[in-house]
């Protein structure tokens, strides 16, 4: 029977505290070869000192750091063949673009010709040909960013640590960066960890996205399964834009949760998540339809509108229930059925589209 | 899945287990050399740049007659002492005097100087600027040499104002340095909030600047005041005949015996010294000074 | 007249004191310079053109003259003496270097208790007096002073070791009085450098050493440069410490200029000497400064 292919990296409880403050708490992570993953998080989730614990710069306090079926705790980072992409490229400043792809190779100590052979490949792997001769300071944000990668890529590492790599460009180019970088080393079947703050580009670029909160990974999943089924309420509300609406748990019926939200009760599936007296509703904006009149299949609360944003393709409305519950609500301004465009004190039904698709997770303990 | 084990697959692709093992101890040998290296030089350099004040602050605390390693008993006596030399006393309110009517007048024309190169653009500014700090890299006793011969020139006889602004002319620069950095560090929207409030330019001048200039200020008035309580070439040369300041009196005390009374005046110059350094800590942080 | 006051600082911000009605209209901003410039035009600038027209007269001959020039520097203790300035600067500015590199390596790389002792132990000597510095040497090198101490009470030597009143001493005295004019400048272009160079390096297969030597080290090289000219420029112009601890068994060029001054009161030498002094500094400075600007890496570098 043939196993699993071994993991090109495997993270076993690993911990690293500084005094009493545990920044990376019992992590464990295994990367298929080729995958990518990213590490998602905000600021202090610990994501760049894992990145460095991976990378040597760090000595785990606990557990165990695998490269390749092999266990590198004790291996000094510039042994690990390991890519790093750092967040300001990091290009050596008195070097050309030739000499910064060059210089892993130099510590390999390849020989010169190969060295030349190489450079160039690279050059026109990123497709910069002929700006060898430049140096760092020459180059635009997005040329720099295609050299590092380069210079990364030369040495055909084990393992690819993108840090933050495009948090120095603008947004358009960032997305643009996003597509080239997949595009690169998809076909070189690189595997890759890229650490992020940025959701949407986890969810853009990843085979899998780990979620991060203080020091511990929360979900670690496909980012549609991230963004369906987040498994807590640090994970709903870090992903995408969501309404978390206080709900009583009534009862169960059947295959059916009957709940009570918002002085409205319905039927949510059994499967939708964990079960409490008091509950935490998650509805995604996208997930909820304005109507003149209830619909006559779902239950609809009546509501006033408060905002109506126009967000480039998309409406966002906030609408108001019962004086109370405010909700947020996205339409696409541009439906098939013709969907009506609303605006601030429309009288309106909302409704949940796809009953299926709400979360349920027990109330957050203030 | 397979237990991970030491000296696996290997990461280099070339090279078999026993050459990566014994590249990683080289590797953590060599890593460990040149900490070692690095440490070594870095504390040396400290220890180095430590070890004079410390002696001679531990030199002067001597209960002997003279300094002598190891020092016969701890005692204060010889500060006691200085108290009783009248040269001593007299030089010290010399270098007083000298020094606070140096630094008065370098914080007036320093402080004003310093609001122009900071908030004015003009042709030449940078210029001006270098030529502000140019007392600075001219070695004092070439500037001391020149002054003596300005003043013999002009007739003036050597007293103790023509020694203060030879030492106003050294010391200047510190404080249009100190206050130039504070004054950049001033957010220039406060002076136009307190403006659009109803300010006139001195109240604005009086009640949001100045306050917020006064370490700046304050700690290039300490350097001032203690570049010129330390001066001892430029008053060699200005001083006078039979005129001494403190440095002065030292350097003449010091022969071939250890004494510990020059001593005890070398810990009280330290100790001033000290007080400046954590001033300047305290107003600036010694990470901006260090900048300047 | 039209007011030009406009934004832009030395060094970056914005804003300017702006006219205002009252006793303000007739002040500009930029006059507010004045009495600082004049004071040093006058009191400084002056003196140094009376040192020049002093080293450029002869009494007996009209006119300007270079004889005083001709006259010392075919002089062979007079260059015997210049030699040995820059020799001394030389040989003080490389040992400042050797100790202050690696300190303000460690200095980037510890964290801040370390870094405010380190600047502490930095500044203290610079503020403490030259004469005050010297004597503490001299309490360390004599003859009873804490180096022979130790060497004779550890039985290392019998007889205490000369090294007050010698050229050595001085280079000892010397390199700890400037090394803090090194390690300020190194600090100031170290801190600027980007951490994660150093470690791109290393995690290209570079060890620490070696990404030390291929990356820290260049992309040092002006602050080296500018630690280098200060300590030079101070070190061939230092009275004080050459005069208490070499005492009167060699002759530096600050020295020359002192006796010819005050002792012998030959102004002539005194200010020709000085001048002398001041070309060869600046043509220190100047040629350092050349080449850290060959070795400027565009925006991004130290």
């Amino acid at each position: 029977m043939a196993s699993a292919p071994l993991p090109d990296l495997r993270l076993i409880d690993v911990t690293r505290r500084y005094g009493p403050v545990i920044a990376v708490d019992r992590v464990g992570l295994d990367v298929a070869p080729g995958e990518f993953v990213t590490l998602l998080g905000p600021s202090g989730c610990g994501k760049t000192t894992l990145l460095k614990c991976i990378a040597g710069f760090l000595a785990p306090s606990e557990g165990q750091v695998v490269l390749r079926g092999e266990v590198v705790n004790n291996v000094l980072p510039h042994l690990r063949n390991i890519g790093i992409v750092f967040q300001h490229y990091a290009l050596f400043p008195h070097m050309t673009v030739a000499e910064n792809i060059a210089f892993g190779l130099q510590m390999r100590k390849r020989s010169r010709a190969g060295i030349a052979g190489r450079v160039d490949e690279m050059l026109r792997l990123v497709k910069l040909p002929g700006l060898g001769g430049r140096y760092p300071h020459q180059l635009s944000g997005g040329q720099q960013q295609r050299v590092a990668l380069a210079r990364v890529l030369a040495v055909e590492p084990v393992l690819l640590l993108l840090d933050e790599p495009f948090g120095a460009l603008d947004k358009k180019l960032r997305v643009e960066m996003q597509i080239e970088v997949k595009q690169l080393i998809t076909p070189l079947r690189m595997t890759t960890i890229f650490v992020t703050h940025d959701q949407e580009e986890a969810m853009r670029m990843s085979d899998r996205v780990a979620v991060m909160n203080s020091g511990r990974i929360v979900q670690c999943d496909a980012p549609g399964a991230i963004y369906d089924r987040p498994r807590d309420l640090f994970v709903a509300d870090f992903m995408g834009n969501s309404n978390l609406l206080d709900a009583k748990t009534l009862g169960v019926r059947g295959d059916r949760l009957r709940v009570m939200v918002a002085s409205m009760e319905m039927d949510l599936p059994l499967g939708a998540g964990e079960i409490g007296e008091e509950a935490v509703l998650l509805v995604r904006p996208e997930n909820l339809a304005l109507n003149v009149v209830p619909p006559p299949d779902r239950p609809a609360w009546p509501a006033v509108v408060t905002f109506a944003l126009h967000a480039g393709p998309l409406m966002e409305y906030q609408v108001v229930v019962a004086e109370t519950w405010r909700i947020r609500v996205s339409r696409p301004r541009m439906q098939s059925d013709g969907g009506k465009v609303w605006k601030a004190g429309d009288r309106v039904a909302v409704s949940i589209l796809d009953q299926d698709a709400v979360r349920v997770f027990p109330a957050r303990s203030e | 899945m397979p237990e991970p084990t030491p000296g696996g697959q290997g990461l280099r692709r070339s090279a078999t287990g026993r050459t990566v093992h014994a590249a990683r101890v080289r590797g953590r040998i060599g890593h460990a050399a040149f900490w070692i290296v690095i440490w070594a030089l870095g504390l040396t350099g400290l220890l180095y740049l430590l070890l004079p004040t410390l002696i001679i602050v531990f030199a002067s605390l001597t209960a002997g007659e003279y300094i002598a390693f190891p020092p016969q008993g701890l005692s204060l006596r010889w500060f006691v002492r200085l108290w009783e030399l009248p040269e001593v006393r007299v030089s010290a309110w010399r270098s007083l005097l000298v020094a606070l009517g140096a630094t008065a007048v370098s914080i007036g024309l320093g402080v004003a100087a310093a609001f122009p190169l900071v908030r004015s653009r003009f042709r030449g500014r940078e210029a001006l600027n270098a030529f502000l700090m140019s007392p600075l890299i001219l070695p004092s006793l070439v500037y001391g040499l020149a002054a003596l011969m300005f003043v013999s020139a002009v007739g003036l006889p050597l007293s103790i104002p023509v020694l203060v602004l030879s030492h106003v002319a050294i010391i200047v620069p510190y404080v249009i340095r100190t206050t130039a950095a504070s004054l950049v560090l001033l957010d220039p929207d406060l002076e136009e909030a307190a403006r659009s409030l109803g300010a006139n330019t001195w109240q604005t001048f009086q009640r949001v600047i100045l306050p917020n200039l006064l370490p700046g200020i304050a700690t290039g008035g300490a350097f001032a005041f203690i570049s010129s309580f330390d001066n001892l070439t430029v008053s060699l040369f200005l001083a006078g005949p039979r005129v001494e300041t403190l440095p002065i009196r030292l350097f003449a005390m010091i022969n071939f015996d250890l004494d510990p009374a020059a001593a005890a005046i070398s810990a009280v110059l330290v100790v001033v010294a000290f007080a400046v350094v954590l001033l300047a800590h305290w107003a600036l942080g010694l990470s901006r000074i260090v900048r300047l | 007249m039209e007011s030009r006051d406009q934004g832009l600082t030395l060094s970056g911000g914005r804003g300017t004191l702006r006219r205002h009605a009252g006793w303000s209209r007739h002040l500009r901003l930029w006059q507010l310079v004045l009495p600082a410039s004049l004071f040093l035009g006058m009191y400084f600038v002056v003196p140094l053109g009376m040192l020049f027209w002093w080293s450029v007269r002869v009494p007996g001959v009209s006119g300007l003259t270079l004889v005083n020039f001709q006259r010392l520097l075919t002089d062979a203790f007079f260059f015997e003496t210049l030699w040995l300035s820059v020799r001394l600067s030389l040989e003080v500015t490389v040992v400042t270097l050797v100790l202050g590199f690696p300190l303000a390596y460690l200095y980037t790389r510890l964290g801040p208790l370390w870094r405010v002792s380190i600047l502490f132990i930095t500044l203290l000597p610079l503020l403490t007096s030259a004469v005050v510095r010297s004597f503490a040497w001299i309490v360390i090198l004599g003859k009873l002073g804490l180096v022979n101490a130790a060497l004779m009470g550890s039985g290392l030597v019998d007889q205490p070791v000369k090294l007050l009143f010698t050229l050595d001493g001085v280079r000892i005295a010397m390199a700890q009085v400037q090394l803090p004019f090194m390690l300020l400048p190194l600090i100031n272009a170290m801190e600027q450098l980007d951490p994660s160079l150093e470690r791109a390096a290393v995690s290209l297969g570079a060890s620490q050493a070696r990404a030390f030597f291929r990356v820290t080290v260049p992309l040092s090289a002006p602050g080296v440069v500018a630690g280098a000219i200060l300590s030079f420029a101070l070190t061939i112009s230092a009275f004080i410490t050459p005069a208490m601890v070499g005492g009167g068994s060699f002759t530096v060029m600050p020295t020359l200029i002192y006796q010819s001054a005050i002792v012998t009161l030959d102004w002539a030498t005194a200010s020709t000497t000085a001048i002398i002094l001041l070309v060869v500094a600046l043509l220190v400075v100047w040629g350092g400064m050349a080449v850290a600007r060959h070795y400027r890496y565009g925006p991004g570098s130290a």
